[in-house]
């Protein structure tokens, strides 16, 4: 079952960005990551944590383009996903990414969880650029924002 | 004959251009005045209004600690402009303000740079930045300027956020505000014009994991509290610039805090030269126009 579920969602993610959604090619857009659910493909119970993290990259990696990247506590998401990549290799239950500036950090989680927040981490960034397309102007005085 | 139609035809032209060169910040002028119109607005009488400005403010906070009755030019203080509480220790610092040595520093940094000196033979130009590069269709910041007129002249860069450039900046907002010069951002061309907009975009989109726009905290959520400080308003935000910041026990540039504040929404920020920070920042001055430059000044 928990084979099944990972190749469903590594399809989604290659059928995504092999452009058969109808976006453009080579990288997962804004608008074809709103019609993803993170319930589904950052699930580590069901995909396992090395589907998930694949996706975490795919997402992360198209974020980055966008200029988008997630940081928390000082640690960007691509330093969350490097370390879980080492912990899955390594077999440790915790990780601690580097921060921004390439020292450790304060964080501390255990893998499966990182794994999860890197991957909606990554969505999110990009579901939320897509979702401001057409929410930005609610917030202007004079034009959107009424009070 | 032929005199006269050459000289109606120019009349003509020049007419034709300025028109359209009035057009071009036709958006971004509604934009302002609607900004200053919310924020008198806002502060007319904040308990009167509590439900539609303030909703999450208590009657003490309202009552006690926002001032009244604000017009445009008083919001080039930020926070100061309306907070009682935090104005007395304000002024106290201004009394003997921790940036004086920065302002002599960049004023010797100036006066032995020969390049700096030809690049700003008038250093009175704090209020003119950032403008629109119409050639390199291209936002240029103070920051952007001095770097290149370095760089030009064989010289290394210097830090964008700190140092340096905050200490030159500091003698420069410092020289403009004693020449009592004002916010003077100009919008040219349709280049220009996209380019605020896409700075416009930037400030009042939700970003990062908090799923914040600036415009969350300093148009809506500004005078509501954070913790024990109150949020600044974006009217102004960019008069006073650089500042000295208690938290960094030091003086930074415009571009230093907007990096923090975009850390603060939760995403990794734009690089302080960048093509977004130098937009957002175009932006930003713009809403200021028409305001007196105040800096350098002191923050927490």
């Amino acid at each position: 079952m928990k084979k099944i579920y990972s190749i469903a969602a590594a399809s989604a993610v290659v059928l995504s960005l092999t452009g058969c959604t109808g976006g453009s090619s080579g990288s997962l857009t804004p608008a074809q990551a709103y019609k993803l659910d993170q319930n589904n493909v950052c699930n580590v119970e069901k995909l396992g944590i090395e589907t998930v993290i694949a996706n975490a990259k795919t997402y992360n990696d198209a974020a980055i383009k966008e200029n988008v990247e997630y940081r928390r506590l000082g640690v960007n998401n691509s330093d969350l996903i490097i370390a879980v990549e080492a912990a899955i290799k390594s077999g440790a239950k915790m990780v601690n990414p580097k921060d921004f500036k390439g020292k450790a950090s304060k964080t501390k989680l255990k893998t499966p969880y990182a794994a999860w927040r890197a991957c909606t981490f990554g969505l999110n960034a990009l579901q939320n650029k897509h979702e401001a397309k057409s929410t930005w102007r609610a917030a202007i005085p004079g034009d959107g924002y009424k009070y | 004959m032929l005199s006269k139609i050459v000289k109606s035809s120019v009349v003509v032209a020049l007419a034709t251009c300025s028109l359209y060169a009035g057009d071009y910040n036709a958006v971004a002028e509604k934009d302002r005045k609607a900004l200053i119109k919310y924020f008198e607005d806002k502060f007319a009488d904040p308990e009167k209004n509590s439900m539609t400005f303030f909703p999450y403010s208590t009657e003490d906070e309202l009552k006690n600690n926002i001032k009244k009755g604000l017009k445009h030019h008083d919001f080039g203080i930020g926070n100061y402009a309306f907070n009682k509480a935090g104005v007395a220790t304000y002024e106290e610092v201004k009394e003997m303000p921790p940036y004086e040595e920065n302002i002599e520093k960049g004023q010797a940094l100036y006066e032995k740079n020969k390049a700096l000196q030809a690049c700003f033979p008038d250093v009175t130009i704090g209020g003119d930045y950032p403008y629109f590069d119409e050639k390199k269709k291209d936002v240029v910041t103070l920051t952007s300027a001095i770097n290149k007129c370095l760089t030009d002249a064989g010289q290394e860069k210097w830090n964008e956020k700190k140092g340096d450039m905050a200490d030159l900046e500091a003698y420069i907002a410092y020289e403009t505000m004693e020449a009592g010069k004002k916010v003077n951002i100009k919008i040219g061309s349709a280049d220009a014009a996209a380019a605020y907009e896409r700075g416009k975009e930037y400030y009042y989109t939700q970003r990062g994991y908090l799923k914040l726009s600036c415009a969350n905290c300093h148009v809506q959520g500004a005078a509501q509290r954070v913790r024990n400080e109150s949020l600044s308003q974006l009217l102004g935000h960019t008069t006073h610039f650089p500042v000295y910041r208690l938290k960094w026990q030091g003086l930074g540039t415009l571009e230093r805090r907007m990096e923090g504040c975009v850390k603060d929404q939760g995403q990794n920020p734009p690089k302080t030269n960048s093509k977004e920070m130098k937009e957002l920042l175009y932006f930003m001055a713009y809403m200021s126009n028409g305001m007196a430059v105040d800096g350098p000044d002191i923050r927490k």
